[in-house]
């Protein structure tokens, strides 16, 4: 009986403590949201860490990247994760995994049937080499990817008899051809070709994972595919991807028709947008691995105004009312991780990049701002690389901070 | 109180994700036949100017110059292109858009995500039974294309 009375006034001083104890959570979630966490450096009203998920701005907390971009694409796309798989974004939403958001240019897959080389399509010479869909792809899914086997014609893959190609009809353009390969057995050389095996270009592959080998040609009407040079060897092969452009990129999984990633469309909006319209403001952005040139990264939609564009491997312009100068990387290259910082306000722009020297333009960037983009320009000179953060201040940061916190 | 406030906040939830629900609109695939590129640019930018931009295309939305041809006319499996400009345009708006289910140059309209909730898809078809019969590339990379004509 004692017990039970004590176990009641327990219940009963726990549900009389509870109000104050919510009070005390809900204050303390309060202070929590208005404070900027910790990965947040300081003074910034924009945070947005797309590796990480997290965005958060001053006085509103954590938001949805929804919230502070807009992306237009009308087709899916896939983006990698870090652990190598590539995962599916459905149309019209960004693709964000561990390695940031990635932003691309429109492209074509010309190459059909890209994950099923059993297809007619896919013409095996003499018989040298067979293939089976019945391999883990890069996207995990199970029997999405092409087992090919050097089968080998009397024994011998001698005159490129053991590989398996595919004729596409096209216009003459710079092409480039890519595949992920994986070894499964056997240590013979592997090589794929753009031009019916005129030319190849040797792949080094591994056990544990898919690499991909890629290869750029100007030419018309392509042949391309994958020549193994050892009877017994087997590897897998996934993503054969044939498309007008100077590098490879992100894959577009076809079957009987040739199919088109659209553009990627980013707008700046809410928070974000308002904070690249102030007369004043600095931008801190880390890219990576960008393949092109002249790729813009920092748009305030207007072409004599633009916070960055790349302008060589290691250098990048910013125009401000018309007016252009240009930085160098203090190290790296765009290719590999990239801190770019800008700053602007009435007296002037600067810019800089991974601790380089800041170039200061004398000239204040202006323009009527509308819609400011990421990672391309009015549609045309995308960055075709990962965004993985990108902070913004309300105020022009003094040069010397700048450049520290591009470090 | 603080149970009332918790109701409040489930009715504002629900009724918030009901709203974002209903604010997802379709992806609509528009296919145009042109004579020519420039009479495809000149009508685009006629239909509010949407397609284009300074430098071409709006490509996040639109493909111009897709290939276009008759399945059962094909001889060992090579397509023999049908002549005239295709332009497909895709855009997801709360409904499909009257100008440009009106404009003379349509084809047909498609409802993609119809399609991929397998729910009927064609918005308008103005070419007839050949829609079924129709083989189009490049299509946009979709979850699950159109099955009809030469089209996956």
């Amino acid at each position: 009986m004692r017990t039970a009375r004590r176990l009641f006034a327990a219940i009963c001083g726990l549900l009389a403590l509870a109000p104050s104890l919510a009070s005390a959570f809900a204050g303390q979630q309060r202070t929590v949201m208005m404070q900027p966490p910790g990965w947040v450096q300081y003074g910034q009203n924009v945070a947005m860490d797309f590796a990480n998920r997290r965005y958060w701005v001053a006085g509103q907390g954590y938001q949805s990247p929804l919230a502070l971009t807009s992306t237009s694409r009308a087709s899916i796309k896939y983006c990698q994760r870090l652990d190598g798989i590539w995962i599916q974004a459905p149309s019209n939403y960004p693709c964000i995994t561990g390695n940031g958001i990635l932003i691309e240019e429109a492209r074509t897959n010309d190459a059909l049937q890209s994950r099923d080389m059993t297809q007619a399509t896919w013409v095996k010479a003499s018989g040298g080499i067979t293939a089976a869909l019945n391999a883990t792809g890069i996207d995990g899914s199970a029997n999405s990817a092409t087992t090919l086997t050097a089968a080998g014609v009397a024994s011998s893959c001698a005159a490129n008899a053991c590989s398996a190609l595919q004729s596409i009809t096209l216009g003459s353009t710079a092409d480039t051809y890519s595949v992920w390969l994986e070894r499964v057995s056997g240590s013979g050389a592997v090589s794929i070709t753009i031009n019916n095996l005129t030319g190849t270009t040797a792949c080094t592959l591994v056990t544990t994972a898919f690499t991909r080998c890629s290869v750029t040609a100007t030419l018309a009407n392509p042949v391309i595919g994958i020549a193994m040079a050892t009877v017994g060897d087997v590897i897998i092969a996934d993503g054969n991807q044939m498309e007008p452009g100077g590098f490879a990129t992100s894959p577009i999984f076809t079957m009987t028709t040739s199919a088109a990633r659209a553009a990627d469309s980013v707008l700046s909006t809410g928070a974000l947008n308002l904070l690249e319209s102030g007369v004043s403001g600095s931008l801190l952005s880390v890219t990576n691995s960008s393949p092109t040139m002249n790729g813009v990264f920092l748009d305030k939609d207007d072409s004599n105004n633009i916070f960055a564009q790349i302008s060589s491997t290691s250098s990048m312009r910013m125009y401000a009312s018309g007016n252009s100068v240009t930085a160098s990387l203090g190290s790296g290259l765009f290719s590999g991780i990239a801190k770019t910082n800008v700053s602007w306000g009435v007296a002037g722009a600067s810019v800089v990049g991974n601790y380089g020297a800041v170039v200061v333009n004398a000239t204040s960037i202006g323009g009527s701002l509308t819609f400011p983009r990421i990672g391309n320009y009015q549609l045309g000179f995308f960055m075709d690389a990962y965004f993985v953060r990108l902070g913004g201040y309300s105020y022009k940061l003094p040069d010397a901070f700048l450049k520290e916190l591009s470090k | 109180m603080n149970v009332l406030r918790c109701i409040c906040i489930c009715i504002w939830l629900s009724l918030y994700l009901l709203s974002m629900k209903a604010a997802r609109a379709d992806l609509i695939d528009y296919g145009f036949n042109f004579t020519n590129a420039a009479a495809a640019q000149a009508d685009a930018k006629m239909l509010a100017g949407q397609f284009g931009v300074a430098n071409g295309w709006a490509q996040d939305h639109v493909i111009a110059g897709i290939q276009c041809w008759r399945p059962s006319k094909d001889v060992g499996g090579v397509h023999t292109f049908l002549p005239g400009y295709y332009v497909l345009v895709s855009i997801d708006t709360p409904s499909p858009v009257a100008a440009l289910l009106s404009d003379s140059a349509l084809a047909f309209a498609l409802d993609r995500t119809a399609r991929e909730n397998g729910r009927p898809f064609v918005v308008q078809n103005n070419i007839g039974a050949i829609i079924s019969d129709l083989g189009r590339q490049p299509m946009f990379a979709s979850r699950s294309p159109y099955p009809v004509g030469g089209y996956q």
